[in-house]
């Protein structure tokens, strides 16, 4: 009974505004009118219209248009480029080059034209 | 094959034999020296020099190589690398030659631009790795993570300093009674707006963050009568600071900044106008609806009074003595009751309770 009804207990802050007499109920009406917010007490359901109208248009949203994943050139092309302008430096490369020539310097062909390689001689003879 | 052939051909020069020299250090080439110093400089009679009698080769002996060894005496030559010339043609990065007090940092970043590792002299990391207790995230060399990342290191302190400077000669100095007397400013200036600009990077270099504009109004200045500043804080509800006297409005409905300020202007604006205006539903207000709880028509103060009636017949209490009864103890009273009853309790206000109540009633200590 004293727990119930000690003063810290009673509430005082905002009196009148939450508690429904009839002159609080029209002025919270009147004051979510003028903030432009929900006037009539609504369930949650309908809530949902107040939250999809209220969120971020699509449209406006960065990370769901295509814009922001640019398409990126072709990773071969690019080393070509790349190295073409001196810009890029690949090891693999210069030693394949350097293969290439040996096998020249050798006597060898290096990539010969389609029909004259060594399994288009072994159909032929077939 | 490509390497190893231009590696023999340069150990094989002079010039490799002086750069090798050089990077092994003074005792490199101690044993030529010596061979050359121990000849005897005789001439035959053609005038010619005596060729050298060859008994030992000028190379140490693999006898000697292999006592030299199992007696631990055996000299390690400092060989140079393969690949001098290259390291020797490649400049170390430029953070490393930095001078902190002889450089200017707005000279070295002056404006935006992607991150330079070879410039930034800081040891920054960045990434994630899945133990980081084992090993720290990857090092700024090489770190894609860092060049993807907009960073501000040419916003230092003294750059914005720069520019302050640079852009004083378009501003007007700040009225004097203003800072003189920081009072006036809300006089003078009631409605304050604030709003946040961002750096934004994306498809877009707008950020809808910036649309919020909060605006702070000093509702004393609205010069409003009691009745219609009360309605205007039922009306504002939480957006009214009683301790400061502000209120607050914060705008983020509209698309652009503007758009929300002159939303602002007019919520304001309404707010003002309903406050002054009277509706048929006010007569329904009774004493619940207050805003703060009042000491007249309460319940308190019936029975307070009732109280003090019957303090009068008893006779073991002497209210006459202590003004019992009296209008003005029970103003009195009633003043500290309403604040008691208004703000938050604390063991003070409970004791000023109590010993207003003994007061009253002519209890004595």
């Amino acid at each position: 009974m004293a727990a119930r009804l000690a003063a810290s207990r009673i509430v005082h802050a905002g009196r009148g505004i939450s508690q429904p007499t009839p002159f609080g109920k029209r002025m919270d009406r009147l004051s979510n009118r003028v903030w432009g917010e929900v006037v009539m007490p609504t369930d949650t359901k309908s809530l949902k219209v107040v939250r999809v109208m209220s969120a971020e248009p699509y449209e406006t949203k960065e990370q769901l248009s295509p814009k922001y994943y640019p398409n990126l050139p072709m990773f071969h092309y690019l080393t070509k480029m790349l190295r073409f302008h001196g810009l890029f430096f690949d090891d693999h490369v210069v030693f394949r080059d350097v293969q290439d020539n040996l096998k020249i310097i050798r006597g060898k062909v290096v990539r010969p034209p389609i029909g004259q390689g060594k399994r288009a001689q072994l159909r032929g003879k077939k | 094959m490509h390497r190893l052939t231009h590696v023999s051909t340069r150990n094989r020069s002079s010039l490799a034999e002086k750069l090798r020299n050089a990077v092994g250090g003074q005792d490199f080439g101690k044993a030529k020296q010596i061979v050359a110093g121990g000849s005897i400089a005789v001439k035959d009679e053609h005038g010619e020099d005596f060729r050298e009698l060859y008994v030992m080769p000028k190379r140490k002996l693999r006898g000697q190589t292999q006592l030299e060894q199992a007696t631990g005496r055996t000299e390690y030559k400092t060989r140079s690398r393969f690949d001098l010339m290259d390291r020797l043609t490649k400049r170390p990065p430029r953070s490393e030659e930095m001078d902190p007090e002889a450089q200017k940092w707005c000279d070295v970043w002056p404006a935006a631009r992607t991150f330079a590792s070879s410039v930034v002299p800081l040891p920054v990391r960045m990434g994630t790795r899945p133990n980081v207790e084992k090993r720290a995230p990857f090092k700024k060399e090489g770190n894609l993570e860092l060049v993807k990342i907009p960073n501000f290191l040419h916003l230092t302190p003294p750059a914005i300093q720069q520019h302050c400077q640079a852009i004083k000669k378009f501003c007007t100095p700040f009225p004097p009674e203003l800072l003189s007397n920081p009072s006036a400013t809300c006089q003078h200036l009631p409605i304050s707006i604030e709003y946040s600009t961002y750096i934004h990077q994306g498809t877009s270099i707008r950020d809808i963050r910036s649309r919020v504009v909060t605006m702070k109004i000093h509702v004393a200045e609205l010069k409003l009568s009691e009745n219609q500043m009360e309605k205007l804080i039922r009306l504002a509800a939480n957006r009214y600071d009683e301790k400061t006297g502000k209120m607050t409005i914060i705008t983020d409905r509209c698309h652009t900044r503007q758009q929300n300020l002159d939303y602002a202007h007019y919520l304001l604006t309404v707010l003002y106008h309903e406050a002054q205006k009277v509706e048929k539903w006010d007569e329904l207000k009774n004493r619940t609806d207050a805003l703060k709880v009042e000491f007249d028509g309460s319940n308190t103060k019936t029975k307070l009074i009732d109280l003090l009636e019957k303090a009068k017949l008893t006779p073991g209490l002497s209210p006459s003595a202590a003004g019992c009864g009296d209008q003005k103890s029970i103003d009195e009273f009633g003043e500290m009751w309403k604040a008691y009853r208004n703000s938050e309790e604390t063991v003070e206000k409970t004791r000023e309770y109590g010993r207003q109540m003994k007061k009253l009633l002519g209890i004595q200590q």
